[in-house]
């Protein structure tokens, strides 16, 4: 194959409410490779899973306008009809989501249920298609998977829920995996054992996954390129390496910073961002980060493009008006924005 | 009496909570479970103390324990040297003006229906009533706390979830406390405004020298804030140590597990697979394995785990380890 596996370009989603249209998603854009893992990290409300419904075909209806491109292995999907959505659903992108308990149905035994989509995108008959489910499972790392099979949701703890889910996304082989907020309802220990599963999804099967989360240190372990949102839009997009070594954009010194991390001395100020994330659909004019940012000047009233960063590889962008030049003075003179030092990577 | 050391503010001894087991809704208690086991710890004036575990393992039932809001049926809680154990829900409100608690939920712990300066001044000591200098009082919390005075008049839906989470630390201070239990006061803010609010609390104390009891399962967070930190699992405390102690050196298999498990925003740590990730699950107390707790997860476990549950045994730096074959102990 020779294009991205996903390219997301321009994408705009839109929904209409009693207060007008309430931007969501304003000029996402992306690409996602085999066997890359990228992380879209943000924080409440930026648009972060509304970008992964999108592409899914899952927010459509009536009320949303979805403007832009999404293209999987070259072919459009935002215009395609929903059956040929269904075909794909599965097979070729699957997603999972935030809350394992509660997006499991809870009256279906696990294995059926894991079951009714194999039973839907293959022909395999009812011995096989349990035989793929058990396998499924295994590989998930459940233990007993026959056992398991009878086993209701609420008689499984969130960890193991969120392999079911896992397991169930896998079930039909998809090429790329989307997962929302996968770990963030469980405890780290467990955390660190999915995160570990779906690094190995990439480097083992191939497979490419889309990784939606809040939390930075997920992004450090498991990320190959990483694209930072904020109220709507791409701030700030590179490789893990650039966006923890030379991170360019305000908002992503700020979360960097926000982070209280063991390698730094206890009791330390945090550096904060002032104010709160904003409301979906409030950007004003100009940059959206604007009346958060402590460096924002004149120029920043106006809405600043996503520009590549000079001297980095053709897909590290960042959506500010710093020159490349300030933004490292600032860094330099910011000492607390607590970034290690560059070129102490393992 | 000895004069030499002053009684801490807070002291927990052997503290056990026990909960009813039913079989169903309807159905008979079938048995007790053990919530929290054993649990022994001083908190100084002036100082934090960390409870950090996993979900199930006890630390909020432990959380209200120490402020009264359950009941142990085992152990002693004193608080200013008074046994507070046992007191009535009157004899214990002159005592909870000086212990208050921050929740996790902000959404769910202030009254949607009152202003937030009117739940601010119910909190405020009896003396002050309610007039101009009560206001006066909120005015000034509100603005301690990084809200404006004008927001009293306000409703808490009008707020977001770091403010007010920042309106229930008012509310807490305004009673004029010396102890502050907060269980899990950050997690469901979002990560800039949870910088905020834990440098809010470090401000706080400072000015105000206060002790918490901070309780949470993000160990950078509770490293952050902490002097000295407790691990628990199922239960029981299993590790305490000076905060720096702890993280630097730990000696019980669990608190290492945690620490390699925490996802920290620098590349240096990148997941590999020669990285210690503890294997299965905490479960519940329900299923808890005989002996030690934590022996079915645990690389290191023997014999001797499966009969014994390890005392906590204090040693010389000021930390204490309940594990019958600690990290690090060989080499001593």
């Amino acid at each position: 194959m020779t294009g991205p596996l996903l390219e997301v370009e321009g994408l705009r989603v839109g929904f209409s409410t009693d207060r007008g249209v309430v931007q969501a998603v304003d000029d996402v854009g992306f690409e996602l490779d085999e066997g890359e893992l990228v992380c879209i990290v943000g924080e409440s409300g930026c648009g972060k899973s509304v970008t992964a419904l999108t592409i899914m075909g899952l927010t459509r209806s009536p009320t949303t306008r979805i403007g832009g491109s999404v293209r999987y292995e070259g072919s459009e999907l935002l215009d395609a009809p929903e059956s040929q959505l269904r075909a794909l659903r599965g097979p070729g992108i699957a997603i999972v989501f935030q809350e394992p308990v509660t997006s499991l149905n809870p009256v279906q035994r696990v294995g059926p249920q894991i079951a009714e989509q194999i039973r839907a995108h293959t022909t395999l008959d009812k011995a096989e298609t349990r035989q793929r489910v058990i396998e499924s499972m295994r590989r998930l790392g459940i233990p007993q998977p026959e056992q398991r099979w009878y086993a209701y949701p609420h008689e499984l703890s969130g960890g193991m829920c969120q392999r079911v889910m896992i397991a169930m996304a896998m079930s039909c082989s998809p090429r790329l995996l989307i997962a929302d907020e996968c770990t963030t309802a469980l405890d780290v220990t467990i955390q660190a054992q999915i995160l570990l599963q779906l690094r190995s999804l990439c480097d083992d099967h191939g497979i490419g996954v889309l990784l939606i989360t809040h939390d930075l240190g997920v992004v450090a372990e498991v990320a190959d390129r990483v694209v930072v949102l904020y109220n709507g839009r791409v701030v700030e997009q590179g490789t893990v390496r650039s966006i923890f070594e030379d991170p360019q954009h305000p908002y992503t010194w700020g979360l960097l910073g926000s982070m209280p991390r063991l390698d730094r001395p206890r009791r330390e100020q945090l550096l904060t961002i002032p104010g709160a994330p904003p409301e979906p659909g409030t950007a004003g004019g100009g940059c959206s980060f604007l009346v958060r940012c402590p460096h924002a000047f004149d120029r920043c009233l106006e809405e600043p493009p996503l520009a590549p960063v000079p001297g980095a590889s053709d897909r590290e962008s960042a959506r500010c008006w710093l020159t490349p030049d300030q933004r490292r003075h600032l860094r330099m003179a910011g000492g607390d924005i607590g970034l290690a030092p560059a070129g102490d990577v393992g | 009496m000895t004069p030499a050391a002053p009684p801490p503010l807070l002291s927990v001894e052997h503290v056990g909570v026990e909960f009813p087991v039913r079989s169903s809704v309807v159905g008979r208690s079938s048995g007790t479970v053990r919530a929290v086991d054993d649990v022994s710890f001083t908190v100084a004036d002036g100082e934090t103390v960390g409870i950090v575990g996993e979900s199930g393992c006890g630390k909020t039932t432990l959380s209200r324990c120490i402020v009264r809001l359950l009941k142990p049926q085992r152990g002693v809680i004193t608080f200013h040297g008074r046994d507070i154990t046992k007191l009535s829900d009157r004899a214990l409100r002159p005592i909870r003006r000086q212990m208050q608690m921050v929740f996790q939920n902000p959404y769910a712990s202030l009254n949607p229906h009152r202003r937030v300066g009117v739940i601010i001044a119910g909190a405020l000591p009896k003396r002050i009533g309610s007039g101009r200098e009560a206001d006066d009082r909120v005015a000034g919390l509100l603005e301690k706390v990084g809200l404006k005075p004008e927001m009293a008049d306000r409703f808490p839906a009008e707020f977001s979830g770091g403010q007010r989470q920042r309106i229930g630390i008012a509310r807490a201070l305004a009673a004029e406390p010396k102890l502050i239990v907060l269980d899990e006061p950050v997690s469901a803010l979002d990560v800039s405004v949870q910088a905020q609010v834990v440098n809010l609390l470090g401000e706080l104390q400072e000015e105000l020298g206060l002790a918490y009891v901070f309780v949470a399962h993000d160990l950078s967070v509770v490293r952050h804030v902490s002097d000295r930190i407790a691990v628990m699992y199922l239960g029981r405390f299993v590790e305490m140590a000076p905060a720096d102690l702890l993280y630097a050196d730990p000696r019980h298999w669990y608190t290492r597990g945690l620490l390699d498990a925490v996802p920290t925003p620098t590349l240096k740590a990148r997941r590999s697979s020669s990285r210690g990730i503890l294997k299965g699950e905490a479960g519940t107390v329900l299923d808890a394995p005989s002996g030690c707790a934590f022996r079915n997860r645990c690389p290191g476990a023997t014999e001797i785990c499966t009969t014994t549950v390890p005392p906590l045994v204090e040693e010389p730096d000021g930390r204490a380890v309940a594990c019958h074959h600690p990290l690090g102990a060989s080499a001593s």
